[in-house]
């Protein structure tokens, strides 16, 4: 039995250690463990709850908007107040877009390579590349050329003797199995990603005013004025460059993203089934259609033990289901105590001591679900929603899993359904499901918002409230890109008591609980194949599936970069 | 031509927030023919492609300087940073992004980074004094290397 350690196994997002007992080629075991403590909900303390958004979406340089958009629904929901319809089309176009630019980048560029042999990519026939690909896509950009292009490129920097942004990977790797024409579509692709991913960038910052960092969210709405012939507010000529823009991103999210996700899948079939872990699943309800927040456009709930046809929905911002049942529990996490509790009690002590899989083992609290007296780790992400829709027959996301399917059946010749979703290679093909079934949403919330609009509402905020004396309580949450977020707020006579944050990494890196059980990537790990346990890819694999983010990192430049990503055999 | 100096760094992490803090001071100033962005740590959202000439600000890990110390890396010193062992994309950060660019052929035509050596980088949102202390020095590197490439212009 060997034991390996994978340090760090993200950069950008923060630092993530993964420890693993493989036994016979395969992981028996493993622990997930997050290096890097988080205080931001300390610094939160005494502060007014307007600067809660403000400061949290500092937390993470890659989930920008999304904390700015709980923390105000947190706040929003402690005052229980209504937010003008406008404002919440706004929120939602801000959410779509960034989340396509997320998934986007995820796939490419963050785990793509994974799968990816870039050198493999000099051997491809480019002409036949495009066959391959035009067979399967309309995409225009799928031509000789292009991929003729790409592989010339390719080849003056291999020639130079070095790859640049390509010099560090797992290329040869035994594990890497797409043929060289596969790898030439998808290095062009993983190129024409960097533009398109910029897009959904711009159309962000458009409506948020600003981006990486929203700047006009104010709680009981937004502070974008709207004026649709005024240069300084949003105008006609912002609304019409955001759908211009995200029709775009539409297309190639549509014709690229999806199909190279269930096409490089195809050549994995065993990565269908490897990686399932944890079997419940956690997604709210996003894209609110109404001021309250009663109707929603994607869908939420919990589905327990893999039992999609006993899901249960969570249907409002207000839904107690949601709100009495969330736990974290800190037996294995580097905090004082070993309590469970509901995020509203927690308390953010730390207390370092060392690595210890028997004791504590990482600054992440392991977050659970409460039902019927137990509780359960849960898995979120795309997969979760996508499931949950599956679950509730909603229309689009329905259509859009078996419509993929039946492409995935085509190119296999297998039978396939929405069970091989749960998997290593299923999370990926069910975030692009969940791209494009947003891509569609941009496009209706888009002219939602105009009808509003037109109809003469120009209201943007709801600024009728005031902080009560006493204590107040508020959950907000938001379906991010990478899954179920949640800010948690206690204000008291005006100012923040208690704010703590349930961020979507955090339940699927959390450590064992009181019950020893373990956490999503931990589960997810067991039974993993690992070809050469020197260059152990098969865990950056499923780790990579879930799209970590640890919570930003320092971000200090480093220009010799000595801080070099380990792998140890113990 | 256009230029941007643009700020990178985590607000929450004290030092690490030194580059917002230029571009905010930068703004103050009123600094004119010049886009001041605030890029946080958003590598990925930065829109490089737009500029002929970017200013990154940054704090900067140098063993060998004090804290508050403002260095200057040139392109060619970005772009050059040590070769790395990673293990797959996912590990991406500027200097990928900028050897993505190059790549690409769309790196800007100049490129330079202004660095801070920082002494804390806890969780807190103020500066450390040190470092409070090397932002108008910060400012004036940037104007002068502004000036210059303004000056190189004029002169081809």
């Amino acid at each position: 039995m060997a034991r390996i350690v994978c340090d760090p196994i993200t950069r950008i997002e923060g630092h993530l250690r993964i420890e693993a007992e493989v036994d016979n080629g395969k992981v028996k075991d493993a622990w997930s463990s997050t290096q890097m403590w988080r205080g931001i909900e300390v610094i939160l303390k005494g502060r007014d709850p307007e600067d809660a958004w403000f400061i949290t979406q500092r937390i993470c340089g890659v989930c920008t908007t999304v904390h700015a958009i709980t923390s105000v629904r947190a706040v929003e929901n402690a005052l229980d107040i209504d937010i003008p319809l406008n404002a919440q089309l706004m929120r939602n176009l801000i959410i779509i877009s960034h989340a396509i630019h997320d998934h986007i980048v995820h796939f490419y560029h963050l785990s793509a390579l994974d799968w990816v042999d870039v050198i493999s990519a000099l051997e491809a026939n480019p002409r036949k590349a495009a066959e391959i690909a035009q067979k399967i896509s309309p995409w225009p950009e799928n031509g000789y050329a292009q991929f003729k292009a790409t592989q010339e490129k390719l080849k003056k920097f291999a020639q130079s003797g070095q790859l640049g942004p390509f010099t560090n990977g797992y290329w040869g790797h035994p594990a890497m199995k797409l043929p060289p024409e596969i790898n030439l579509i998808a290095v062009t692709h993983y190129l024409q990603a960097l533009e398109y991913q910029r897009y959904a960038t711009q159309a962000c910052g458009l409506l948020g005013g600003k981006n990486p960092h929203v700047q006009n969210l104010t709680i009981g709405g937004v502070t974008y004025a709207i004026n649709l012939d005024n240069e300084a507010t949003l105008n006609m000529e912002k609304l019409m460059k955001y759908k211009f823009l995200m029709e775009k991103v539409a297309s190639f999210v549509n014709q690229v993203y999806l199909l190279d996700t269930i096409a490089i899948g195809s050549f994995y079939p065993e990565w269908l089934s490897y990686g399932k872990g944890v079997d419940n699943y956690l997604a709210v309800p996003d894209l609110p259609l109404d001021t309250k927040g009663t109707t929603f456009d994607l869908p939420g709930g919990v589905i327990f033990n893999g039992e999609l046809d006993k899901a249960h929905p969570i249907t409002s911002f207000k839904d107690s289901f949601f709100r009495d049942n969330v736990r974290e529990c800190i037996t294995h996490s580097w905090y004082e105590g070993s309590w469970t509790r509901h995020p509203w009690d927690e308390e953010t002590v730390p207390h370092y001591t060392d690595f210890d899989p028997k004791g504590k083992y990482s600054w992440s609290k392991a977050p659970r679900f409460y039902y019927k007296e137990k509780l359960y780790p849960m898995q979120v992400g795309p997969l979760s929603q996508v499931l949950m829709g599956y679950a509730l027959e909603h229309k689009l996301i329905k259509d859009k899993v078996d419509e993929s399917l039946s492409v995935l059946n085509k190119l296999t010749h297998r039978n396939y359904s929405v069970e091989c979703l749960k998997s290593t290679m299923g999370r990926h093909i069910a975030r692009a499901i969940r791209a494009s079934v947003l891509s569609h949403l941009a496009l209706k919330h888009w002219e939602l918002l105009i009808k509003n609009i037109s109809k003469g509402d120009y209201e943007i905020a709801n600024k009728n409230w005031s902080y009560p004396q006493g204590t107040i309580k508020g959950v907000g949450f938001h379906e991010a890109p990478r899954g179920t977020l949640s800010h948690w707020v206690v204000i008291e006579n005006g100012k923040i008591k208690n704010y703590q944050c349930v961020v979507p990494s955090t339940w699927n890196s959390s450590p064992r609980d009181e019950m020893g059980r373990r956490g999503p990537y931990e589960e997810s790990l067991i039974g993993n194949p690992i070809a050469d346990i020197k260059r152990p890819l098969e865990i950056l694999r499923t780790v990579h599936s879930f799209d970590p983010c640890i919570a930003c990192a320092v971000h200090v430049f480093d220009p010799e970069r000595r801080e070099q990503v380990k792998v140890k055999v113990l | 031509m256009r230029s941007a100096v643009i700020g990178l760094g985590n607000l929450l992490l004290r030092d690490d927030g030194v580059g917002i803090r230029v571009i905010e001071a930068l703004k103050k100033a009123g600094l004119e023919g010049v886009e001041l962005i605030d890029g946080g740590t958003a590598v990925f959202s930065i829109p490089f492609e737009d500029y002929d000439r970017v200013i990154l600000v940054d704090a900067v890990k140098l063993p060998h300087k004090r804290p508050g110390e403002v260095v200057v890396l040139t392109k060619r010193q970005l772009l050059s940073g040590g070769e790395r062992v990673v293990w797959s994309g996912h590990s991406l950060d500027l200097i990928d992004i900028l050897k993505l660019l190059e790549f690409e052929s769309k790196l800007p035509r100049e490129l330079y980074l202004i660095g801070v050596v920082p002494s804390s980088i806890e969780t807190g949102l103020s500066l450390s004094p040190e470092v409070e202390k090397s932002i108008p020095r910060c400012i004036e590197t940037i104007k002068s290397l502004l000036d210059e490439s303004a000056q190189t212009q004029n002169g081809t």
